[in-house]
């Protein structure tokens, strides 16, 4: 996964830009939807559509730190700092637990599991 | 823009909701246990969802029958339900509690709804500033009870609304399909997603 690739100094009162800003781009997965902020660890969880994964992002340096791979399709992303799960929402089924919509949640960057999350309200640990 | 089936937590109460957009309800997932403990009948096709922590409240946009379900977060109930204009297609949401505000996008009709949440009134349709929205997406709190951020796939920038007078102004241009916005509200940093060029642009103060 390429990590960084841009940093890009915006001007004070540029045209059209009501904030005084820093922007920074950072490469991540493909078709990024959805991100979530954990303020306590600084850390940024981007959902990747169509490449299945989420990047990390260190929020002090803006550079993508990891890339977890998740189930299909990962759309809505959320982060309990307390804790410090992520939750992800995986639109496309595994095969494996055919017909039943699923949630992922992962500790820090790793460990990964699933709960699947149905119409049934069926759930398992994966 | 992707299949609204999203999720928010309460951190708090450690609970995590999750739109099923197929099912027309809620699940209830306990972080302790990560398992479902209950699932919440709302709405035709609920997508976006947000978390009010501090009242242990829940929005979601039920898109298809255009309203709000409130979900009430002790009894896993529909406490309320918030009535949008008949043609809403409401999507994204952003709950801000210290203003007592919700705000919805609405990417079909090219508008922002802002709700009372304690009412459910309808205070404002914001259809832009200078220039129209086009496509807004996500809106996320910015500043507490001063201002909400909006992206705008269709417009390719990131807009301000000031929740004292629903005025729309520029914020951040630049990107490419803007979706998802968030904003860490330790250090002041916006991230938005750019679904057209697979990058996030992360804009500190």
């Amino acid at each position: 996964m390429t990590r960084f690739i841009a940093c890009i100094a915006a001007l004070l009162g540029f045209a059209g830009q009501l904030f005084a800003v820093t922007a920074t781009t950072i490469q991540v997965g493909t078709v990024p939807g959805y991100l979530a902020v954990n303020a306590t660890t600084n850390r940024i969880y981007v959902s990747n559509l169509n490449s299945n994964n989420v990047s990390v992002i260190d929020g002090s340096t803006n550079t993508v730190i990891t890339t977890v791979v998740v189930g299909n399709s990962p759309s809505g992303i959320a982060v309990n700092p307390t804790t410090n799960l992520v939750y992800v929402v995986n639109l496309i089924r595994k095969q494996r637990l055919s017909n039943r919509w699923q949630l992922e949640y992962g500790r820090g960057n790793h460990h990964w599991h699933v709960v699947s999350v149905s119409r049934r309200c069926q759930h398992s640990n994966e | 823009m992707s299949s609204p089936f999203l999720v928010a937590a309460n951190t708090a109460t450690n609970r995590v909701y999750v739109t099923n957009y197929n099912a027309n309800d809620v699940a209830v997932i306990d972080g302790a246990t990560n398992t479902v403990v209950a699932t919440v009948p709302v709405g035709t096709s609920p997508g976006g969802i947000a978390v009010d922590t501090s009242k242990n409240l829940v929005y979601v946009a039920n898109q298809l029958s255009a309203t709000i379900s409130v979900i009430n977060g002790e009894t896993n109930t529909v406490a309320r339900t918030f009535t949008l204009p008949s043609s809403a297609s409401p999507g994204n949401v952003a709950v801000d509690p210290s203003a007592n505000h919700l705000f919805v996008a609405d990417g079909f009709n090219k508008v922002v709804y802002v709700l009372n949440t304690s009412t459910g009134a309808l205070l404002a349709t914001i259809t832009g500033g200078k220039v129209p929205f086009k496509g807004p997406v996500d809106p996320a709190v910015f500043q507490p009870g001063k201002t909400v951020l909006i992206s705008d796939n269709q417009l390719n920038a990131v807009e301000q609304i000031s929740e004292s007078n629903f005025a729309v102004s520029a914020g951040y241009k630049g990107g490419s399909s803007p979706a998802g916005v968030a904003v860490n509200q330790t250090t002041h940093v916006v991230y938005v997603a750019e679904e057209g060029n697979n990058t996030v642009i992360a804009y500190a103060p």
